[in-house]
């Protein structure tokens, strides 16, 4: 399975976070979201549904 | 979602299907640390459907929904829920708005009144994500509920299983701040996922709009669509009257909208359908 990673690899915490309906998992609400969350200190992995 | 990226098109599968593939993805990562798993609109709902058994096996310790589909499209009246306020966990608090954390989140868009931020936003990832941060520091996200759906309907407040309540019902579209934009259809119908409520200011088309994705162009829909048309609209109208002030606007707004539904404002369409050229001739 393929991931995009986002945010500092050593974080304690990693988020995984799928896609809504209809939408890739770089969308731009994915893309702020995942931004927003690294910028926290979180790593975060999306992945895509088949 | 592959699918669409290579070339075919085909309606959006049942959530439950889903749950093998989220369930592969969370074997597939183990990460080292400390594991939320999540997911935009139907990704957080699946993501919903296998935290249960996941926090069971300690695999993961919290669930961070985005714009949580709380209805199945076009029957608001009906929730999709009942397996939330299930949600076994350990003692915990539900946190409300307006509490401690919530209020550097209020204050983000307090500071945000100048007109350029003024328009619509839809609920606003980048704002919560501070929050969720703050939470997890302290121990206490296990569910994240952000965007649309009502919590107090729903009986999250008094779920098992903690909840991080970032923000209630419709915010960001909600503060007082913003001008919260609705979606209607080319036949002038409301869009049948959109939210309603006393904060709903203006509608602008969102269904089925075209727009560019992946190098090509594609139909979408969403409040996200209308919220840009406004924006572009309040943009046009900076450009050629200079000058008006943000409370001008959201007047002219409201004063020159096409009324749709109930006569007057309304929880559907607020004051209606953005007319942009009525809006750029007002005095």
């Amino acid at each position: 399975m393929d991931f995009l990673f986002d945010g500092p690899p050593e974080a304690s915490t990693t988020i995984l976070l799928a896609h809504g309906a209809g939408a890739p998992m770089d969308s731009a609400s994915m893309n702020a979201a995942a931004a927003a969350l690294a910028a926290e200190g979180f790593r975060v992995a999306r992945f895509e549904f088949s | 979602m592959a699918a669409r990226r290579t070339g075919t098109r085909k309606p959006p599968p049942r959530a439950e299907t889903l749950i093998p593939e989220y369930e592969g993805a969370v074997a597939a990562l183990h990460p080292a640390g400390r594991l939320i798993i999540g997911g935009k609109s139907m990704g957080g709902r699946v993501a919903s459907m296998v935290a249960d058994g996941l926090f069971a096996k300690g695999a993961v310790r919290g669930l961070l929904c985005l714009g949580y589909p709380f209805h199945p499209p076009g029957k608001p009246e009906q929730l999709r829920t009942a397996h939330l306020a299930a949600l076994a966990g350990p003692e915990g608090k539900v946190r409300h708005a307006g509490e401690g954390q919530c209020g550097r989140l209020l204050g983000a868009i307090e500071r945000r009144r100048d007109l350029r931020d003024r328009h619509a936003f839809e609920p606003a990832d980048a704002f919560h994500a501070g929050r969720i941060a703050d939470a997890d520091r302290a121990g206490e996200a296990r569910v994240a509920v952000v965007g649309d759906g009502d919590l107090e309907r729903a009986g999250l407040a008094r779920a098992a299983f903690p909840v991080a309540r970032l923000a209630p019902w419709g915010y960001p579209a909600a503060y007082e701040e913003v001008i919260a934009v609705t979606a209607t259809d080319a036949a002038d119908r409301l869009m049948s996922q959109a939210n309603r409520g006393p904060y709903v200011f203006v509608a602008a088309p969102g269904v089925d709009m075209i727009a560019p994705v992946d190098g090509g162009t594609d139909l979408v829909t969403g409040t996200s669509f209308a919220a840009a048309i406004v924006s572009g609209a309040i943009a046009n109208l900076d450009n050629v009257r200079p000058g008006v002030s943000a409370e001008w606007i959201e007047a002219n707004l409201a004063a020159t909208a096409g009324d749709l539904g109930k006569a007057g404002r309304d929880n559907e369409f607020g004051y209606g359908l953005l007319d942009y050229r009525r809006l750029a001739d007002a005095q």
